[in-house]
């Protein structure tokens, strides 16, 4: 560990939080546009979470964990530099950045490996679906009789908040795990389950979810159970492949025919994606790994495209990362911190023997069954966007599940990094780097 | 959202597309200005222009920086004197006269405020219509890259005399403040993409604080470019970086600048769209034929494009004194650069061919 830097470190980060507060403070006292706000945020955000990234690098932290710190600490959870008006504003950043993580997933998805651990990916999912989803209906139908949580009280409702805490464990976070892959530029089979599982389980998350919303309206009695969600949903998901299909197709021409100033196609490529997918409705993580996942196999532009990316993921990265950790919001925790604790530690229970048994079972290699479980730990854009439409939909019990799910996601999104790059490392993938690599 | 989607996609096949019509026209010096004709176009959709404006603050930082970083004391001592009076001159000559020009011919004092703005001259296509052989040829190149240097020393001149005292001392602050902040940041050992991406947080914390504080952010970023320039070890790769992303971000800056200000259609915008184009078309001819200059050697169009740090500057006098004058004056300005610019390149190139 290099003190120096990391005293170095310390005060640059000091020395911008005290510039920042005194432009605040001064600017309390002239008159100036709201809009201006947001902006003056992100550049102090920039700066002070890629100054923490590479100090967490430089403590054996992934970057992202130092991004997400910052935006945490300088958010409204805790400094309140960032305000949640500024993080309302800043949002759409966050949604086109999205959009470019996915095209990286795809991008990283071979389909000569896919078809080499087919076995494995097909069996760690199914497992995870069964066992994670089964396991944390029982235990919280069972934690929620027993302990009782204000809001969330009667047979019915507990039977509906636990199904959607299932849905909940089963999901991850794909931007977490490509983050820490792209930074630790990680390569070989261990990587690629990892990310063969979160592709495929981003699709059968939405439909366990539409499935269980079918149930929770069928069981609140809102509606009688029936198929046309399930139906609905399965179209959007097999429109959105479609789509990521077509717009793959696209991007090869212009890497064909084109093929200029890759890096700043890729951020209009991104940006246009979001777009496309808002407009017509569809599912914009799907949509863009699939069309980063076409480029990547079934064109010879793959390495541009990847060149593109890795030219331009640090920036969207730390901006990325560092709005997600001021978005978390840490108020509720302490009235449910007995049940978010126990439903982190069981969550990391599940996704762990699940995963021992699905790579056992299917043959995987010692360094899967050990240590892939690492890779699935992280929640966040997806599982937030479950608790919003649960919220939406039944606001009495959805509410209080709701502080619940944000909870868990915080602790999952400082935790799951970590100890995925542990995981990465322990299966030979990637070396340790120090902070000065980054 | 549809409006959204089709302004990102005609965004998009702009920019991939006009620079290789204009390179395959062997007129690339263009480039640039097509992007304020499509900005102008765009305006007439309802797309937040509001909410777009304070994105107009870090492009301006970026060109002070840019033109700051490019400032060395120690060549600028070797120069010989005349150079520095030479540029000196220009600027300070060409730009009074111009103000009067203009308030004689619009009766219209308030207009005088873009005469400085109108006073750079394009190095981008000097240099692209001169080559650099020979020490004629590098002597006018070395007069027209300096000259950027003396018009934003007379632009923060002109803010400190005209400005409130308290806006002069935020201005020396901030400048100071952030230099020093920027230049131990960047001593801090970074991979060239992390180089880049804290210079990108510097310029936007430091052109929304000007925003907040109704500063130039053109002016405070030069003078910071200018203490990093001559202090920091590492401003070489500092400045490659940011030169290497320049297309882009002048494309995305003059696009801003088409959309936010727009084109009106009425007889005041006309009007002082063509007299700007008279006055600064006919006094720039004039100061390029005066002979002390030694520019007169070479034709005369090749000095008629002022260039992007005309528009930054422009767009800087705009943001700060938006609300004390009509937008059409700026819309007016801007076409009379843009006309000047088409000027410059195409009768550059008639002569070039001739």
């Amino acid at each position: 560990m290099n003190w120096r830097a990391i005293g170095s470190l310390l005060l640059n980060i000091i020395a911008i939080s005290v510039l920042f507060f005194l432009i605040l403070t001064g600017s309390s006292t002239v008159s100036h546009s709201a809009a201006i706000a947001p902006y003056l945020a992100l550049g102090f955000l920039i700066i002070v979470a890629y100054l923490t990234g590479i100090l967490a690098r430089e403590l054996g932290f992934p970057a992202l964990t130092g991004n997400l710190l910052a935006g945490i600490v300088f958010g409204p959870s805790l400094l309140g530099f960032i305000t949640k008006s500024n993080i309302h504003s800043l949002e759409f950043i966050n949604t086109i950045a999205l959009s470019f993580i996915a095209l990286s997933a795809g991008g990283e998805l071979k389909l000569k490996s896919l078809r080499e651990n087919a076995s494995v990916i097909s069996g760690i999912t199914l497992s995870h679906t069964v066992l994670i989803f089964g396991g944390t209906l029982v235990a919280m139908v069972s934690f929620l009789n027993i302990s009782g949580i204000q809001g969330i009280a009667g047979s019915r409702i507990i039977w509906m908040a636990s199904i959607v805490l299932a849905v909940v464990a089963v999901a991850k976070s794909p931007a977490s795990t490509i983050a820490v892959i792209n930074e630790y530029k990680a390569r070989g089979p261990f990587t690629d389950v990892v990310l063969g599982v979160t592709m495929v389980k981003d699709v059968v998350v939405l439909l366990i979810f539409a499935v269980s919303m079918g149930i929770i309206r069928g069981i609140s009695g809102a509606a009688p159970f029936s198929l046309s969600f399930l139906f609905h949903t399965f179209g959007d998901i097999f429109l959105s492949i479609g789509a990521g299909l077509v717009y793959g197709g696209l991007m090869i021409l212009f890497y064909r025919f084109v093929a200029r100033e890759i890096t700043v196609f890729i951020v209009i490529a991104a940006f246009l994606a979001n777009e496309l997918a808002s407009f017509a409705g569809l599912e914009q993580m799907l949509m863009c790994m699939i069309a980063g996942f076409v480029v990547q196999n079934f064109s010879r532009q793959g390495a541009l495209m990847i060149e593109g990316i890795e030219k331009s993921h640090l920036p969207i990265y730390v901006i990325f990362f560092s709005i997600a950790g001021a978005g978390l919001d840490f108020s509720y925790f302490g009235s449910v911190y007995i049940l978010v604790t126990l439903f982190v530690l069981l969550r990391v229970g599940l996704i762990f023997f699940s995963t021992f048994l699905g790579a056992k079972l299917t043959g995987a290699s010692p360094a899967i069954r050990k240590f892939a479980w690492t890779g699935f730990l992280t929640n966040a854009g997806l599982t937030l966007s479950i608790a919003i439409i649960v919220e939406k939909a039944f606001p009495d019990w959805g509410r209080p599940l709701k502080s619940i799910i944000i909870s868990a996601i915080a602790i999952n999104q400082l935790v799951g990094p970590v100890l995925f790059k542990i995981g990465l490392v322990k299966s030979g993938e990637v070396r340790p780097q120090s902070g000065r690599d980054r | 959202m549809f409006t959204r989607l089709f302004v990102i996609i005609a965004v998009a096949v702009a920019y991939f597309s006009f620079s290789a019509i204009f390179k395959k026209r062997k007129i690339s010096t263009f480039v640039g200005m097509e992007y304020l004709i499509l900005g102008f176009l765009l305006s007439k959709f309802p797309l937040g222009q509001g909410l777009l404006k304070p994105l107009l603050y870090p492009f301006l930082g970026w060109i002070g920086l840019l033109i700051g970083l490019e400032v060395d004391f120690h060549y600028l001592k070797e120069l010989p004197r005349h150079f520095l009076t030479k540029a000196a001159l220009w600027a300070v000559g060409l730009t009074m006269v111009m103000a009067l020009g203009l308030v004689l011919l619009t009766g219209n004092p308030m207009l005088s405020i873009f005469a400085l703005a109108l006073a750079p001259i394009s190095f981008r296509v000097t240099s692209h219509f001169i080559p650099s052989r020979g020490i004629d040829n590098r002597t006018v190149l070395f007069f027209v890259s300096i000259l950027p240097f003396f018009i934003l020393l007379l632009f923060a001149g002109a803010q400190a005399v005209t400005l409130s005292p308290l806006s002069t001392v935020y201005m020396i602050c901030f400048s100071t403040l952030f230099a020093i902040f920027s230049r131990a940041l960047l001593s801090l050992n970074h991979k060239p993409e992390g180089l880049l991406l804290v210079l990108i947080g510097v310029i936007v914390l430091l052109s929304e604080t000007c925003a907040v504080f109704q500063i130039s952010p053109l002016t405070v970023s030069f003078f910071a470019g200018v203490y990093l320039a001559n202090t920091c070890k590492k401003c070489d790769p500092i400045y490659r970086d940011i030169a290497a992303d320049e297309k882009p971000l002048y494309m995305l800056f003059l696009l801003l600048v088409g959309m936010l200000s727009g084109i009106p259609d009425n007889p005041e915008f006309l009007f002082s769209s063509l007299s700007i184009i008279l006055i600064a078309g006919l006094l720039r001819f004039v100061f390029v034929k005066v002979p002390w200059f030694n520019l007169k050697t070479h034709p005369w169009a090749y000095f008629m494009a002022p260039g992007g740090l005309s528009i930054a500057i422009g767009t800087d006098i705009w943001i700060q004194n938006g609300g004390t004058f009509p937008a059409a004056w700026f819309s007016s300005f801007l076409v009379a650069v843009m006309i000047l610019q088409a000027i410059g390149v195409m009768a550059g190139k008639m002569g070039d061919d001739k």
